[in-house]
């Protein structure tokens, strides 16, 4: 999530404004490349279909770019693009394989065990799958909060979920994560 | 390992970070934001300052003219029921034979319509038609015929 409010409320005036706003776009993409794909990343695991959902992600908002007031963070709208792109993969993707959540999830897990660009070691290696096993919602907000220190009440904006209801699911996230060490010492 | 707390040992790791224990090809994020500017397709719209074209006459009327049509289909479907109905209204005087004949008939108009005119009114309208003049006998009608009022001829 974005530090730099000033900053994005310079770049929101500059993207409302049609003579501006392609240059502006280029420093959105620029600025927010990195921690949306991340985002996406650890949700589809593969580099490959994390960058198409980024290029998607980008192009979406380019395309729509008018239907963004500035009343939101400019980030609050980019994420929810990007997890809204994700999570119509996964979807998609189980659909399309006729996969259960439970297959999907097992593959998932095998992606990170064989993954080439998987660099981390074992102990990340172990998080990264202990993370995988959570359902999708939990996952999300595990990431969020945990690799990129998000605030609740941002978290709530993006995933339109009341903060007490992210605070809850944190919590189970994290138990599990603990009981999956526990069970595959 | 501590596993009773194995968030805070990964944290203290270094691997509560985004891209922790993933990789991606080098120069990736500033590679793609360029290639992806150059993708974007143009939006002339989000630049398009030019104002809307005037509207035409027939835009701008077009609303009042089609009330005035909807009232009139309205009025014209109320005589429609009235007639149906034996209400109709009378044709006017000009267009109805009868009327005609009748204003067309003296003895009609004398009876009728002129019954009720004094002999002061008479002879006003004498005046103004041009037929009393100096010569017209009028001292010799009496107050019996001309009543109390004195008339008095123009000069």
């Amino acid at each position: 999530m974005s530090n730099r409010p000033e900053e994005d409320q310079n770049l929101t005036a500059r993207l409302r404004d049609g003579a501006t706003a392609r240059e502006a776009f280029n420093e959105v993409m620029a600025r927010y490349s990195e921690p949306l794909y991340w985002q996406i990343r650890r949700m589809v695991q593969s580099h490959d279909d994390a960058n198409d959902l980024l290029q998607n992600t980008f192009m979406k908002a380019w395309m729509s770019i008018e239907n963004f007031r500035g009343d939101a963070k400019l980030s609050t709208w980019l994420y929810k693009i990007a997890i809204n792109e994700a999570l119509s993969f996964l979807d998609s993707e189980r659909r399309r394989r006729h996969m259960s959540l439970d297959d999907q999830e097992a593959e998932i897990v095998s992606t990170i065990a064989a993954s080439p660009d998987f660099d981390g070691n074992e102990l990340a290696r172990k998080l990264q799958i202990a993370i995988a096993t959570l359902p999708e919602k939990q996952r999300l907000v595990f990431n969020m909060k945990y690799f990129d220190d998000m605030k609740y009440e941002d978290i709530s904006n993006i995933l339109g979920t009341s903060v007490g209801a992210l605070k809850a699911s944190y919590h189970l996230a994290t138990k599990k994560i603990e009981q999956y060490f526990d069970e595959h010492d | 390992m501590n596993k009773d707390n194995i968030l805070e040992t990964a944290r203290q790791a270094g691997l509560a970070r985004p891209d922790a224990g993933m990789k991606v090809p080098a120069g990736y994020f500033e590679q793609f934001a360029l290639d992806m500017s150059t993708r974007l397709p143009e939006r002339p719209e989000l630049t398009d300052t030019t104002e809307a074209a005037p509207r035409s006459l027939w835009e701008r009327v077009r609303t009042y003219v089609y009330m005035a049509a909807m009232f009139a289909g309205i009025w014209l479907m109320m005589q429609m029921v009235n007639i149906m109905g034996g209400h109709a209204s009378l044709a006017p005087m000009d267009s109805n034979p009868v009327l005609a004949e009748a204003l067309q008939s003296d003895d009609f108009m004398y009876d009728y319509v002129y019954s009720d005119m004094s002999t002061y009114d008479v002879l006003d309208e004498m005046d103004d038609a041009g037929i009393l003049d100096d010569t017209f006998p009028i001292a010799d009608l009496g107050e019996d015929i001309i009543g109390e009022s004195t008339y008095t001829l123009p000069q």
